[in-house]
């Protein structure tokens, strides 16, 4: 145990996701012995993230103001929405480049154990979105475990009344890797959803 | 295949064990107390990523530690893989093949064992769970990517019952159509299990029968894998028939499961019946064909997994100390069994304990002489 404002900021940063107590000793030490400017700097970020960053309106995205950048830009294809667990996926996405559509976020994943139903996920916002009829396609891009899929079918069956496409992604083999690397699961569902590749007797 | 070195680190009572291991019979000998199945168990643990004492790793790991590591170098097929096991209860475990890091359940296969332990009574004996977990560990490294599987089936239920319980707090408003996901999930998932337990029950059968043959005489022995969704006559190696037998044990049991809060129906409440001679064993068996059913149970596994054709040879055997509670025709006719293995680890309280062709190469196991 430290003495003072140093076990107590030990403490506070081995609260934070994916830090442990040395990981916390090793950064409040830093702290201690970093350039003051940055610390100010970064002390001002933590204070600021809360005040500044807030939420969509439209789709629950992290945005500066009321609608985040994508939603606010009129190249984005109106039609197509791509429904995401949380704002992350959604960079995710955005760093493939090969989306032009728009999100929403959903806030998580159903899961009972920890007391998320579907009225804990943004999910009224995402039919209001839907009700007037501009959007043709809806991309259900939760998670591939237990819980996005259960959010999948759960939306997909919310879905079927409306005149709208609704998809998920592909589950499959790593591009660029070694199929005897790919672990059994994968591999499993990849040969389950393999796909024609030009029709017999074409040529 | 077969070890050639084991390392164990702050498992159970173990600081820091290493021990070079040869093919062929080992044996360790040691006081009771000394960690002689830890040591099996941690050998199990490296093969199929669960203990066969504990359901939680927690009672693994030493006092006063928050993680134990199990490392096994494991020649087969002409090659030498080392493979880690980094246990840590309440986290993800970590594991390494060949020094680099892998999913655990990537392990899973590459080191294939049959554990014999006096405990092996109850698989006749005593609850279905316990013959559940025997089939789900031998399906575990039959076919790996069934350890997904049952982790998936496992946590279905758990979701699923804590929305049944909510459903008879009549909290929330979408619980019927929430319930209808989970009811897939629970179909779709527990089908599959429930197709490969059926099958692997199916291939495991003749093995056993005819194992049984050889330690005993010959009985008939049967295996029937028993759905509690679709009755034990159903053929439950049909996936859309098992889907729609649980469809319809769901349908049925509603409103008891909301009652009661609780998954009432799936492969987590199904039995694997042993039958000698046409009358269950659990129940008609004597003590002494008990043994020699149980026994059967480990050998029939065992030749299941040696049939495995991917050039990785036969499971190694591990024996916890079985033959003490065996009579002298037992123990001659398992000893002359296991002599036949690649490799088999045996335990014993001391040298007497295990039939003399088995003491092959005698280790002893010694509190504080850990090195």
């Amino acid at each position: 145990m430290y003495e003072g404002p140093i076990q107590r900021l030990i403490d506070e940063l081995s609260r934070l996701p994916g830090i442990g107590p040395k990981g916390a000793q090793r950064i409040a030490f830093h702290v201690l012995a970093a350039d003051s400017a940055d610390i100010a700097r970064l002390a001002g970020l933590l204070v600021e993230v809360r005040e500044r960053v807030r939420f969509c309106q439209v789709c629950g995205n992290i945005a500066q103001d009321d609608r985040c950048r994508i939603c606010a830009d009129p190249r984005r294809d109106a039609s197509v929405i791509c429904v995401v667990e949380e704002s992350k996926d959604v960079v995710a996405i955005e760093r493939t480049r090969e989306y032009r559509g728009r999100y929403h976020v959903l806030g998580g994943a159903i899961s009972p154990i920890d007391g998320i139903g579907p009225n804990d996920l943004a999910i009224p916002a995402l039919m209001a979105r839907l009700a007037d009829g501009e959007v043709r396609e809806v991309i259900l891009a939760t998670d591939p475990n237990l819980e996005g899929e259960a959010t999948a079918s759960y939306l997909a069956r919310l879905l079927t009344p409306f005149e709208v496409l609704v998809t998920r992604p592909a589950s499959g083999l790593p591009v660029g890797g070694d199929l005897e690397y790919a672990d059994e699961v994968t591999l499993g569902r990849a040969f389950a959803g393999r796909r024609q590749i030009g029709a017999p007797g074409e040529r | 295949m077969h070890l050639t070195r084991l390392d164990v680190n702050d498992l159970r009572c173990h600081i820091a064990l290493g021990v070079d291991l040869t093919p062929g019979p080992i044996t360790l000998i040691g006081d009771n107390g000394v960690g002689k199945t830890s040591v099996i168990e941690a050998i199990g643990y490296l093969a199929s990523g669960a203990s066969h004492r504990v359901a939680t790793d927690a009672p693994l790991i030493r006092t006063g530690c928050d993680r134990a590591v199990v490392e096994g170098h494991v020649s087969a097929a002409g090659a030498v893989n080392r493979l880690a096991i980094e246990i840590m209860p309440g986290r993800s475990n970590r594991a390494r093949l060949n020094g680099g890091p892998v999913r655990p359940r990537e392990l899973i296969g590459r080191l294939r064992t049959v554990l014999f332990s006096p405990e092996d009574c109850a698989l006749i004996t005593g609850e279905p769970g316990g013959r559940r977990r025997f089939l789900d560990d031998l399906l575990r490294q039959h076919r790996p990517r069934q350890a997904a599987v049952q982790a998936e089936y496992e946590r279905t239920v758990r979701q699923r019952s804590a929305l049944l319980k909510q459903c008879a707090q009549g909290r929330g408003s979408h619980l019927a159509e929430e319930l209808a996901i989970w009811d897939e999930a629970l179909i779709q998932r527990g089908s599959d299990l429930t197709v490969q337990r059926w099958r692997c029950a199916a291939d495991l059968g003749p093995l056993v029968d005819q194992a049984y043959a050889e330690l005993a005489d010959d009985t008939s022995v049967q295996l029937t894998y028993v759905s509690a969704a679709l009755g034990e006559h159903a053929d439950a190696g049909d996936h859309a028939e098992v889907a729609s037998g649980l469809r319809n044990a769901l349908n049925r049991l509603r409103a008891a499961e909301i009652a009661r809060g609780s998954c009432l129906v799936g492969p987590h409440r199904d039995d694997l019946r042993v039958d000698l001679g046409g009358l269950p064993a659990r129940g008609h068996a004597s003590q002494g064909e008990v043994w020699s059913l149980s026994l059967a149970l480990r050998l029939g596994a065992r030749q299941l997994l040696a049939e495995i054709d991917d050039g990785r040879g036969e499971p190694v055997l591990l024996c916890d100390d079985v033959f003490s509670a065996l009579d002298n025709r037992r123990r001659t006719r398992v000893s002359d069994i296991l002599l036949t293995a690649e490799q088999v680890i045996v335990t014993g309280a001391s040298a007497d304990d295990v039939p003399a062709a088995l003491r092959g190469s005698i280790r002893r196991l010694d509190p504080g002489a850990q090195s």
